[in-house]
């Protein structure tokens, strides 16, 4: 019997598949340190030898020819790990939570990665969600639940859009500065507003769409398991559709633009694109994702208090887009699962953990100074077709 | 040029870290209580102060730091929740931001292509 030559192509793709589902298994599943040390070390070990052996580069060639055979790979590597953990809160909680990082970080990538705005305040466009959820559920006013989570997404990018104004007539540290005093602002907002809850936060409800208990453990009819399992998959679902968006937005002459703005504005405005324009639409598209990641969290969290919303969470947001590679959408994944979840598996040292999480991503950075996975050229030819 | 420039980088570094804990050291001594946590907060007031003035102006970091905090005292005494001094204050340096882009006392460049 001879092996379909489809699958001697395409074998690269699962073998990443496997790994990626193997290795976020192992992270998520142990919970001795020694255990998550270990695999630490063992990680780069295992991408230096891949890349010794010409696998990576095989694997690269094989994602380039099947990219739909990928995206349905990884897929269902996502969905087995939830499968796998769908007994364990905390795991699928850190995996929900990384979801949920990785959608705002999307809509960061819209904003630094392709038209080059500064958003030291995605995290304050997150809480505006996060709030909108709290309100609009706590008012039994009959919005079904899916529909408060887009809405939380349009009012992050309404509120965005006071800052519109400011953010484009100023650019570099000035602009860095507008956004670092508006996430304050809100922030202590927050804290002071008794119709808001002030320090102590709102209560919210959990999600009910069209029937579907997410505070229930997950029906037993599809196997049973901890009711994160529904957050976990709504925040999949989020994420998969926020990053077709980004990636289309890419590929497309909307990114092209948004490109050719970032790269020199100058130039761009002599050549007839309308600068502020795209910059408009990265800054409310990007709102838009970080807004409606926010609703998810907080119903699925349960609570929104304004300790939530810290600058620091902002500074982590914008690591996790330099982590992974300024502008490359695939990236911010894994850069968010190495952020989220790295802290909370050194828990027994306490504060240390935070010194020891800086530590490696430092030295990430100062190997791969451009990212984990540095964003491709733009292939304005396709020159995979034969 | 002849210019140092990995010498010219460490001091502009020393300088403002030294001028920062000198005003740290102040502040510890006018409130008389300290915490690890008090930085992040004044250093972004320091931040919004000098870009609020313009970077790059001496006179414009003064200017800048007495704004802001004219703005807080001010906000204090306005509303009757003293809290919502840090959210006027920030209100204000955004609006004098859109209305002055690169601060308020910045030396006109023109930018070269």
């Amino acid at each position: 019997m001879t092996v379909p030559s489809i699958f001697r192509e395409r074998w690269p793709v699962l073998l990443l598949g496997l790994a990626a589902y193997v290795s976020t298994f192992l992270f998520l599943h142990l919970e001795q340190e020694w255990e998550i040390a270990l695999l630490l070390g063992i990680a780069p070990l295992v991408l230096y030898i891949a890349k010794k052996s010409g696998m990576s580069a095989k694997c690269r060639q094989a994602v380039g020819v099947a990219p739909v055979f990928t995206k349905v790979v990884f897929l269902l590597s996502a969905l087995a790990l939830i499968v796998t953990l769908r007994h364990e809160h905390f795991a699928l909680l850190l995996l929900a939570t990384v979801l949920l990082y990785a959608t705002i970080s999307l809509g960061l990538t819209i904003q630094f990665g392709y038209a080059g705005l500064v958003n030291f305040a995605a995290i304050a466009f997150f809480g505006i969600g996060a709030y909108t959820m709290a309100v609009l559920n706590q008012s039994q006013n009959g919005l079904p639940d899916l529909m408060i989570i887009v809405i939380g997404g349009v009012v992050a990018a309404l509120i965005g859009s006071l800052l519109i104004f400011p953010v484009l007539r100023t650019k570099g540290h000035y602009a860095a500065l507008i956004t670092i005093a508006f996430g304050l602002l809100f922030r202590s907002f927050l804290e002071v507003n008794d119709i808001l809850g002030g320090p102590q936060g709102l209560k919210v409800s959990g999600l009910n769409i069209l029937g579907w208990d997410f505070a229930q453990s997950f029906p037993a009819i599809l196997g049973g398991g901890s009711f994160y399992v529904s957050y976990t998959l709504l925040a999949l679902v989020l994420l998969i559709g926020v990053f077709s968006m980004t990636r289309l937005i890419e590929s497309s002459w909307l990114g092209l633009n948004m490109d050719s703005v970032r790269l020199d504005e100058t130039a761009s405005a002599s050549f007839g694109i309308n600068v502020a324009r795209w910059k408009i639409m990265a800054f409310t598209v990007g709102n838009f994702f970080a807004g409606m990641s926010g609703a998810l969290y907080a119903s699925m969290s349960g609570f929104v208090a304004p300790a939530s919303f810290n600058l620091s969470d902002s500074l982590l947001l914008v690591s996790i887009v330099l982590l992974g590679g300024m502008g490359n959408a695939v990236s911010v994944i894994p850069a968010a699962f190495l952020v989220v979840v790295l802290p909370e598996k050194f828990q027994v040292i306490q504060e240390y953990r935070l010194l020891l999480f800086a530590v490696i991503v430092i030295l990430i950075l100062r190997f791969k100074p451009s990212g984990l996975m540095p964003r491709p050229l733009r292939r304005l030819i396709n020159t995979s077709s034969k | 040029m002849g210019i140092d420039f990995k010498k010219t980088v460490l001091i502009t570094f020393a300088l403002g870290s030294g001028l920062a804990a000198l005003s740290g050291v102040s502040t510890g001594l006018y409130y008389q209580e300290i915490n690890f946590g008090m930085g992040l907060m004044l250093g972004v007031i320091g931040f919004s102060a000098a870009v609020l003035g313009g970077l790059g102006s001496v006179y414009g970091a003064i200017v800048g730091g007495l704004i802001f905090a004219a703005l807080q005292t001010i906000g204090a005494i306005w509303f009757s929740v003293p809290a919502y001094k840090d959210v006027f204050a920030f209100a204000v340096v955004i609006m004098l931001m859109a209305w002055r882009p690169t601060g308020l006392l910045a030396d006109r460049t023109s930018e070269r292509v």
